[in-house]
Protein backbone atom coordinates (compact mmCIF):
# COMPACT_ATOMS: atom_id res chain seq x y z
CA UNK A 1 0.00 0.00 0.00
CA UNK A 2 1.11 3.65 -1.14
CA UNK A 3 0.63 6.61 1.20
CA UNK A 4 0.66 9.64 0.13
CA UNK A 5 2.77 10.96 2.74
CA UNK A 6 3.54 14.76 2.09
CA UNK A 7 -0.13 15.04 1.78
CA UNK A 8 -1.29 12.83 4.98
CA UNK A 9 1.94 14.29 6.86
CA UNK A 10 1.05 17.36 7.00
CA UNK A 11 -2.85 16.59 7.16
CA UNK A 12 -2.46 14.14 10.18
CA UNK A 13 -0.29 17.11 12.07
CA UNK A 14 -2.84 20.26 11.74
CA UNK A 15 -5.74 17.51 12.94
CA UNK A 16 -3.51 16.15 16.00
CA UNK A 17 -2.64 19.96 17.24
CA UNK A 18 -5.98 20.87 16.28
CA UNK A 19 -7.41 18.44 18.72
CA UNK A 20 -4.82 18.80 21.37
CA UNK A 21 -5.46 22.37 21.09
CA UNK A 22 -8.94 21.80 21.36
CA UNK A 23 -8.56 19.38 24.93
CA UNK A 24 -6.31 21.73 26.54
CA UNK A 25 -8.62 24.12 26.35
CA UNK A 26 -11.96 22.04 27.54
CA UNK A 27 -9.12 20.93 30.55
CA UNK A 28 -8.40 24.93 30.90
CA UNK A 29 -12.79 25.28 31.71
CA UNK A 30 -12.57 22.52 34.28
CA UNK A 31 -9.59 23.97 35.88
CA UNK A 32 -11.26 27.28 36.42
CA UNK A 33 -14.53 25.99 37.87
CA UNK A 34 -12.26 23.34 40.47
CA UNK A 35 -10.08 26.89 40.90
CA UNK A 36 -13.23 29.17 41.91
CA UNK A 37 -15.02 26.37 44.03
CA UNK A 38 -11.17 26.49 45.73
CA UNK A 39 -11.64 29.90 46.22
CA UNK A 40 -15.41 29.77 47.51
CA UNK A 41 -14.45 27.17 50.53
CA UNK A 42 -11.54 29.74 51.19
CA UNK A 43 -13.80 32.53 51.56
CA UNK A 44 -16.13 29.82 53.69
CA UNK A 45 -13.04 29.02 56.01
CA UNK A 46 -12.27 33.38 55.94
CA UNK A 47 -15.91 33.81 57.22
CA UNK A 48 -15.54 31.25 59.89
CA UNK A 49 -12.40 32.89 61.27
CA UNK A 50 -14.42 35.92 61.19
CA UNK A 51 -17.47 34.19 63.13
CA UNK A 52 -19.64 33.47 60.50
CA UNK A 53 -20.62 29.50 61.05
CA UNK A 54 -19.95 27.28 57.99
CA UNK A 55 -23.29 25.64 56.77
CA UNK A 56 -22.65 22.09 55.70
CA UNK A 57 -24.71 22.03 52.55
CA UNK A 58 -22.89 25.25 51.00
CA UNK A 59 -19.62 22.68 51.60
CA UNK A 60 -21.65 19.75 50.35
CA UNK A 61 -22.43 21.31 47.07
CA UNK A 62 -18.67 22.23 46.62
CA UNK A 63 -17.47 19.37 47.05
CA UNK A 64 -20.46 18.31 44.70
CA UNK A 65 -19.08 20.56 41.72
CA UNK A 66 -15.35 19.69 42.37
CA UNK A 67 -16.37 16.05 41.82
CA UNK A 68 -18.69 16.83 38.99
CA UNK A 69 -15.49 18.43 37.42
CA UNK A 70 -13.37 15.58 38.29
CA UNK A 71 -15.29 13.24 36.53
CA UNK A 72 -15.40 15.98 33.55
CA UNK A 73 -12.09 16.13 33.13
CA UNK A 74 -11.53 12.23 33.39
CA UNK A 75 -14.01 11.33 30.88
CA UNK A 76 -11.69 14.35 28.27
CA UNK A 77 -8.54 12.71 29.32
CA UNK A 78 -9.76 8.80 28.41
CA UNK A 79 -10.56 10.45 25.55
CA UNK A 80 -7.73 12.03 25.00
CA UNK A 81 -5.96 8.83 26.27
CA UNK A 82 -7.67 6.85 23.99
CA UNK A 83 -6.75 9.60 20.64
CA UNK A 84 -3.30 9.71 21.42
CA UNK A 85 -2.95 5.79 21.40
CA UNK A 86 -4.29 5.55 17.84
CA UNK A 87 -1.23 6.26 16.50
CA UNK A 88 0.71 3.35 18.36
CA UNK A 89 -0.20 0.34 14.94
CA UNK A 90 -0.59 1.30 11.72
CA UNK A 91 -3.40 -1.50 10.79
CA UNK A 92 -5.56 -2.59 13.63
CA UNK A 93 -8.71 -4.47 13.78
CA UNK A 94 -10.75 -2.05 15.93
CA UNK A 95 -14.75 -1.61 16.64
CA UNK A 96 -16.13 1.14 13.98
CA UNK A 97 -18.37 2.57 16.53
CA UNK A 98 -15.17 3.00 19.27
CA UNK A 99 -13.20 4.87 16.74
CA UNK A 100 -16.56 7.18 15.97
CA UNK A 101 -17.21 7.82 19.65
CA UNK A 102 -13.72 9.03 19.86
CA UNK A 103 -14.03 10.93 16.91
CA UNK A 104 -17.52 12.62 18.03
CA UNK A 105 -16.20 13.51 21.66
CA UNK A 106 -13.43 15.66 20.22
CA UNK A 107 -15.78 17.19 18.11
CA UNK A 108 -18.70 17.93 20.37
CA UNK A 109 -16.74 21.43 21.52
CA UNK A 110 -16.49 22.41 18.19
CA UNK A 111 -19.72 21.60 17.22
CA UNK A 112 -21.18 23.29 20.70
CA UNK A 113 -19.49 26.47 19.78
CA UNK A 114 -21.18 26.38 16.34
CA UNK A 115 -24.69 25.59 18.34
CA UNK A 116 -24.11 22.16 16.27
CA UNK A 117 -25.64 18.68 17.99
CA UNK A 118 -23.55 15.91 17.27
CA UNK A 119 -25.86 12.90 17.27
CA UNK A 120 -24.43 9.44 17.46
CA UNK A 121 -27.01 6.77 16.77
CA UNK A 122 -26.36 3.13 18.21
CA UNK A 123 -25.47 0.74 15.61
CA UNK A 124 -27.34 -2.55 14.88
CA UNK A 125 -24.45 -4.86 16.15
CA UNK A 126 -20.63 -4.63 16.50
CA UNK A 127 -18.84 -3.49 13.26
CA UNK A 128 -15.07 -4.53 12.98
CA UNK A 129 -13.18 -3.17 10.65
CA UNK A 130 -8.86 -3.61 10.36
CA UNK A 131 -7.80 -0.34 9.67
CA UNK A 132 -5.19 2.64 10.51
CA UNK A 133 -7.22 3.77 13.40
CA UNK A 134 -5.73 7.26 12.94
CA UNK A 135 -5.99 7.97 9.11
CA UNK A 136 -9.57 6.90 9.61
CA UNK A 137 -10.29 9.46 12.90
CA UNK A 138 -8.94 12.27 10.48
CA UNK A 139 -10.95 11.00 7.79
CA UNK A 140 -14.35 11.15 9.86
CA UNK A 141 -13.14 14.54 11.39
CA UNK A 142 -12.82 16.05 8.03
CA UNK A 143 -15.95 14.95 6.84
CA UNK A 144 -17.43 15.80 10.27
CA UNK A 145 -16.31 19.57 9.74
CA UNK A 146 -17.99 19.57 5.85
CA UNK A 147 -20.75 18.32 7.22
CA UNK A 148 -21.04 20.82 9.73
CA UNK A 149 -21.14 23.18 7.28
CA UNK A 150 -23.65 21.72 5.83
CA UNK A 151 -26.14 20.91 8.25
CA UNK A 152 -29.73 21.91 7.78
CA UNK A 153 -32.13 23.93 9.74
CA UNK A 154 -32.29 20.93 12.33
CA UNK A 155 -28.60 21.76 13.45
CA UNK A 156 -28.09 18.29 14.27
CA UNK A 157 -25.52 16.23 12.77
CA UNK A 158 -26.38 12.39 13.09
CA UNK A 159 -24.01 9.68 12.79
CA UNK A 160 -23.92 5.99 12.35
CA UNK A 161 -21.99 3.33 11.69
CA UNK A 162 -23.52 0.21 10.11
CA UNK A 163 -22.51 -3.13 8.13
CA UNK A 164 -23.58 -3.07 4.96
CA UNK A 165 -22.64 -6.03 2.16
CA UNK A 166 -19.14 -6.93 3.81
CA UNK A 167 -18.39 -3.49 3.97
CA UNK A 168 -18.12 -0.57 6.83
CA UNK A 169 -20.48 2.27 6.12
CA UNK A 170 -20.29 5.78 8.25
CA UNK A 171 -23.08 7.58 7.78
CA UNK A 172 -23.56 11.61 8.61
CA UNK A 173 -26.97 12.63 7.52
CA UNK A 174 -29.46 15.81 8.61
CA UNK A 175 -27.19 17.63 5.93
CA UNK A 176 -30.18 19.66 4.36
CA UNK A 177 -27.47 22.20 3.26
CA UNK A 178 -25.70 19.69 1.11
CA UNK A 179 -27.44 20.85 -2.07
CA UNK A 180 -25.92 24.49 -2.13
CA UNK A 181 -22.25 23.66 -0.74
CA UNK A 182 -19.70 24.03 -3.35
CA UNK A 183 -18.99 20.22 -3.77
CA UNK A 184 -15.96 21.41 -6.35
CA UNK A 185 -13.92 21.59 -2.92
CA UNK A 186 -15.22 18.56 -1.15
CA UNK A 187 -13.68 15.69 -1.16
CA UNK A 188 -10.11 17.60 -1.99
CA UNK A 189 -7.13 15.85 -1.84
CA UNK A 190 -6.63 15.38 1.66
CA UNK A 191 -9.87 13.38 1.94
CA UNK A 192 -9.25 11.64 -1.01
CA UNK A 193 -5.20 10.45 0.30
CA UNK A 194 -7.13 9.39 3.26
CA UNK A 195 -9.13 7.54 1.58
CA UNK A 196 -6.63 5.90 -0.09
CA UNK A 197 -4.81 5.19 2.63
CA UNK A 198 -7.70 2.99 4.75
CA UNK A 199 -9.17 1.86 0.94
CA UNK A 200 -12.16 3.05 1.24
CA UNK A 201 -15.17 5.39 -0.27
CA UNK A 202 -16.84 7.96 0.10
CA UNK A 203 -20.38 9.09 -1.40
CA UNK A 204 -21.80 12.73 -1.01
CA UNK A 205 -25.89 12.57 -1.88
CA UNK A 206 -26.46 16.37 -2.01
CA UNK A 207 -30.67 15.44 -2.50
CA UNK A 208 -30.86 13.05 0.95
CA UNK A 209 -28.63 15.11 2.61
CA UNK A 210 -26.02 12.43 3.40
CA UNK A 211 -22.40 11.80 3.07
CA UNK A 212 -21.50 8.43 3.32
CA UNK A 213 -17.52 6.59 3.62
CA UNK A 214 -17.83 3.06 2.93
CA UNK A 215 -14.45 0.81 4.42
CA UNK A 216 -13.31 -2.48 3.55
CA UNK A 217 -14.26 -5.01 6.77
CA UNK B 1 -3.37 57.11 41.76
CA UNK B 2 -7.00 58.58 41.11
CA UNK B 3 -9.03 60.44 43.63
CA UNK B 4 -12.54 58.37 42.13
CA UNK B 5 -13.20 56.71 45.28
CA UNK B 6 -14.60 52.95 44.53
CA UNK B 7 -16.36 50.89 46.65
CA UNK B 8 -17.66 47.46 45.53
CA UNK B 9 -21.48 48.19 46.85
CA UNK B 10 -21.07 50.57 44.25
CA UNK B 11 -20.09 48.66 41.52
CA UNK B 12 -22.86 46.75 39.35
CA UNK B 13 -21.52 44.34 37.23
CA UNK B 14 -22.55 41.76 34.06
CA UNK B 15 -20.62 38.48 34.50
CA UNK B 16 -21.16 36.61 30.93
CA UNK B 17 -20.14 33.09 30.69
CA UNK B 18 -21.51 29.55 28.75
CA UNK B 19 -19.77 27.79 31.59
CA UNK B 20 -22.70 27.78 33.86
CA UNK B 21 -20.69 26.12 36.90
CA UNK B 22 -18.30 28.53 36.16
CA UNK B 23 -20.58 31.67 36.17
CA UNK B 24 -22.67 30.84 38.94
CA UNK B 25 -19.36 30.31 41.37
CA UNK B 26 -17.64 33.36 40.40
CA UNK B 27 -20.54 36.00 40.97
CA UNK B 28 -21.37 34.18 44.45
CA UNK B 29 -17.93 35.26 45.38
CA UNK B 30 -18.13 38.49 43.95
CA UNK B 31 -21.66 38.85 45.61
CA UNK B 32 -19.70 37.96 49.04
CA UNK B 33 -17.53 41.21 48.44
CA UNK B 34 -20.52 43.66 47.74
CA UNK B 35 -20.49 43.61 44.04
CA UNK B 36 -24.06 43.27 42.74
CA UNK B 37 -23.92 40.68 40.22
CA UNK B 38 -26.11 39.94 36.93
CA UNK B 39 -25.44 36.69 35.43
CA UNK B 40 -26.05 35.86 31.28
CA UNK B 41 -24.72 32.87 29.60
CA UNK B 42 -24.74 33.51 25.77
CA UNK B 43 -24.37 36.60 24.11
CA UNK B 44 -28.29 37.58 23.54
CA UNK B 45 -28.77 37.37 27.30
CA UNK B 46 -26.00 39.78 27.62
CA UNK B 47 -27.53 42.08 25.30
CA UNK B 48 -30.79 42.20 26.45
CA UNK B 49 -29.40 42.51 30.13
CA UNK B 50 -27.13 45.68 29.25
CA UNK B 51 -30.38 47.32 28.01
CA UNK B 52 -31.87 47.61 31.48
CA UNK B 53 -29.30 47.20 34.15
CA UNK B 54 -26.62 49.84 34.16
CA UNK B 55 -23.97 48.56 34.64
CA UNK B 56 -20.65 49.44 35.56
CA UNK B 57 -17.65 46.66 34.39
CA UNK B 58 -19.11 43.55 32.17
CA UNK B 59 -16.94 40.34 32.80
CA UNK B 60 -17.34 38.31 29.33
CA UNK B 61 -16.11 34.47 28.44
CA UNK B 62 -14.14 35.03 25.25
CA UNK B 63 -15.07 31.87 23.81
CA UNK B 64 -18.89 31.47 23.69
CA UNK B 65 -21.39 29.17 21.63
CA UNK B 66 -22.80 31.15 19.12
CA UNK B 67 -22.16 35.21 19.66
CA UNK B 68 -18.22 34.87 21.05
CA UNK B 69 -17.04 36.99 23.57
CA UNK B 70 -15.29 39.43 21.19
CA UNK B 71 -18.86 40.10 18.77
CA UNK B 72 -20.35 40.82 22.34
CA UNK B 73 -17.59 43.44 23.19
CA UNK B 74 -18.43 45.40 19.86
CA UNK B 75 -21.58 44.99 20.33
CA UNK B 76 -21.71 46.48 24.29
CA UNK B 77 -19.22 48.99 23.58
CA UNK B 78 -21.33 50.53 20.75
CA UNK B 79 -24.27 50.67 22.59
CA UNK B 80 -22.83 51.72 25.82
CA UNK B 81 -19.89 53.44 25.80
CA UNK B 82 -19.43 54.03 29.38
CA UNK B 83 -19.17 50.33 30.04
CA UNK B 84 -15.95 48.68 30.92
CA UNK B 85 -15.53 45.52 30.01
CA UNK B 86 -12.77 42.89 31.16
CA UNK B 87 -12.19 40.10 29.20
CA UNK B 88 -11.45 36.07 30.36
CA UNK B 89 -10.42 33.41 28.68
CA UNK B 90 -9.00 29.97 28.68
CA UNK B 91 -7.26 30.37 24.94
CA UNK B 92 -5.48 33.35 25.84
CA UNK B 93 -3.18 34.82 22.61
CA UNK B 94 -1.44 37.66 22.00
CA UNK B 95 -3.89 38.12 18.44
CA UNK B 96 -7.40 37.95 19.98
CA UNK B 97 -5.69 39.89 23.22
CA UNK B 98 -4.75 43.15 20.65
CA UNK B 99 -8.42 42.76 18.95
CA UNK B 100 -9.88 43.17 22.17
CA UNK B 101 -7.85 45.59 23.25
CA UNK B 102 -8.18 47.84 19.82
CA UNK B 103 -12.20 47.01 20.47
CA UNK B 104 -12.35 48.89 23.69
CA UNK B 105 -11.34 45.89 26.41
CA UNK B 106 -10.20 47.21 29.85
CA UNK B 107 -8.85 44.05 30.74
CA UNK B 108 -7.69 40.95 29.32
CA UNK B 109 -7.42 37.70 32.12
CA UNK B 110 -6.71 33.86 31.59
CA UNK B 111 -8.27 31.79 32.97
CA UNK B 112 -7.64 29.95 35.95
CA UNK B 113 -6.70 33.76 37.55
CA UNK B 114 -6.29 34.47 40.63
CA UNK B 115 -10.05 36.02 42.43
CA UNK B 116 -7.41 39.35 44.36
CA UNK B 117 -6.26 39.93 40.37
CA UNK B 118 -9.54 40.40 39.46
CA UNK B 119 -10.99 42.59 41.67
CA UNK B 120 -8.22 44.84 41.20
CA UNK B 121 -8.51 44.95 37.28
CA UNK B 122 -12.21 45.38 38.70
CA UNK B 123 -11.59 48.53 40.67
CA UNK B 124 -9.36 50.37 38.04
CA UNK B 125 -11.98 49.25 35.64
CA UNK B 126 -14.96 50.96 37.62
CA UNK B 127 -12.44 54.00 38.51
CA UNK B 128 -11.49 54.17 34.39
CA UNK B 129 -15.43 54.47 33.89
CA UNK B 130 -15.59 56.89 36.44
CA UNK B 131 -12.88 59.13 35.09
CA UNK B 132 -14.68 59.06 31.41
CA UNK B 133 -18.24 59.76 32.55
CA UNK B 134 -17.72 62.29 35.10
CA UNK B 135 -16.68 64.73 32.91
CA UNK B 136 -18.99 64.00 30.27
CA UNK B 137 -21.80 64.06 33.03
CA UNK B 138 -20.39 67.64 33.87
CA UNK B 139 -20.47 68.77 30.26
CA UNK B 140 -23.58 67.72 29.50
CA UNK B 141 -25.39 69.12 32.65
CA UNK B 142 -23.95 72.72 31.74
CA UNK B 143 -25.16 72.05 28.10
CA UNK B 144 -28.55 71.45 29.99
CA UNK B 145 -28.69 73.82 32.66
CA UNK B 146 -28.56 76.39 29.56
CA UNK B 147 -31.28 74.41 27.82
CA UNK B 148 -33.47 74.51 30.88
CA UNK B 149 -32.90 78.26 31.65
CA UNK B 150 -31.00 77.43 34.98
CA UNK B 151 -33.27 75.66 36.70
CA UNK B 152 -30.85 72.76 38.17
CA UNK B 153 -33.79 70.27 38.45
CA UNK B 154 -35.37 70.97 34.76
CA UNK B 155 -32.19 69.48 33.83
CA UNK B 156 -31.36 66.73 35.98
CA UNK B 157 -34.68 65.53 34.64
CA UNK B 158 -33.94 66.27 31.21
CA UNK B 159 -30.23 64.36 32.02
CA UNK B 160 -32.18 61.80 33.55
CA UNK B 161 -33.93 60.34 30.75
CA UNK B 162 -31.05 61.27 28.31
CA UNK B 163 -28.95 58.91 30.62
CA UNK B 164 -31.73 55.57 30.22
CA UNK B 165 -31.84 56.32 26.65
CA UNK B 166 -27.98 55.98 26.81
CA UNK B 167 -27.83 53.04 28.37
Amino acid sequence: MSYQWDILGEEALQFFGKMSASISHEIKNVLAVVNENAGLIQDYISMHERGIPIDPEQLKSVSQMITKQVRRADTIMRNMSKFAHSTDQLVKMESLDDILDVVTNLANRFATMREITLEKMPSEGPVKIKANPFFLENLIWLCLEFAMDAVGPEKTVRLLAKEIDNSAQITFSQLGNLVVMPLETFPGKRVEALLSAIQGDITVDTQAGTISISLPV
Amino acid sequence: MTNAQSTPSQIKLLVVDDEVDFLNTLSQRLESRDFQCTTASNGNQAIQEAKTGGFDVAILDLKMPGMDGQELLKILKEKHKFLEIIMLTGYPSVESAVECTKLGAFGYLEKPYDLEKLLGVLKDAYETRLKKKFPHDQKRMKELETLASGEPMAALRAMMRLDDLEK
